[in-house]
């Protein structure tokens, strides 16, 4: 399928899970209409940690292969990623002001969150320093795997510290009234973002290979040269 | 009082738009640069 095939499906998906979580779902007991920024906060977080996840075995693959395609690769998921976590880090702090009282609380979950999108946005700002492109392969790799411990941190945090944040949800812990607005907004955002890697990647790839062509001769050495 | 939250749909709408605004604007952004990038690389080819 075509990468612009799956932002479209993934586009008009998103926009009619968001319509059900909005519309069509119940309210929840405690929480109210509230409880529907639920719909569009956990799917971001879902697929903002897959991004920054397959950053990490994109990393892993680049310093195995040595082949510059996987760091064009990690470069598209991890500025997806960014993208994602600093959005659900939003979606939450205006969740958490009519749940918690507060628009920020120095949780462990909201705290390991916002070094993760620190951590990797700085990567990315690395990269811009670099301009050979094996170096910026080989610092952005070893720099990606030592951010991506953050990963399971964000994810355990919840289980591993006392938290106000919610434990992870599931369809366990979630009624089914709630489940399926979920799962299409969580397959909708990974539709969008699979078609957004695959173009970016492309995109850094051509210019990746643009700028190591060397530059055409001037004519007058063309003509010289004959 | 009984713990539930009455209304609260600003917070709703806010989340949805910036939702919206960021999600179209990361794609309007990536499609924008693949474009741009067409035209480099053709410049380069010439």
């Amino acid at each position: 399928m075509k990468p612009k095939t799956l932002v479209v499906i993934g586009g008009t998906l998103l926009t009619a899970g968001c319509f059900w979580g909005l519309l069509f779902a119940p309210a929840e007991v405690f929480m109210g209409d509230v409880y529907r920024i639920f719909y569009i906060h956990v799917p971001t977080a879902w697929n903002g940690l897959l991004l920054l996840t397959a950053a990490f075995i994109c990393a892993v693959m680049y310093l195995m292969k040595g082949d510059l395609m996987w760091d064009d690769r990690l470069e598209a998921s991890m500025e997806a990623g960014v993208v994602l976590s600093a959005l659900l880090t939003v979606q939450g702090s205006i969740w958490a002001r009519p749940t918690w009282g507060v628009w920020w609380n120095w949780d462990p979950r909201l705290t390991t969150t916002a070094i993760l999108v620190f951590a990797f946005a700085g990567i990315l700002a690395l990269r811009t320093s670099l301009k050979e492109p094996r170096r910026r392969a080989m610092v952005t790799s070893v720099a990606t795997i030592v951010a991506a411990a953050d990963v399971p941190l964000v994810y355990f945090s919840v289980r591993f510290w006392n938290s106000l944040h919610q434990i992870q949800s599931s369809p366990e812990t979630v009624s089914a009234a709630f489940v399926w607005p979920l799962r299409v907004n969580a397959i909708a955002v990974l539709l969008l973002m699979a078609g957004l890697i695959s173009i970016r990647a492309e995109t850094v790839a051509r210019l990746r290979e643009a700028g190591s062509e060397p530059p055409p001769l001037p004519s007058a050495q063309v003509e010289g040269a004959r | 009082m009984s713990g539930e939250i009455v209304g609260g749909w600003e917070y709703v709408i806010a989340v949805y738009v910036i939702s919206a605004l960021v999600y179209a604007g990361y794609a309007y952004s990536v499609l924008r640069r693949d474009n741009a990038s067409r035209s480099l690389s053709k410049e380069t080819k010439s």
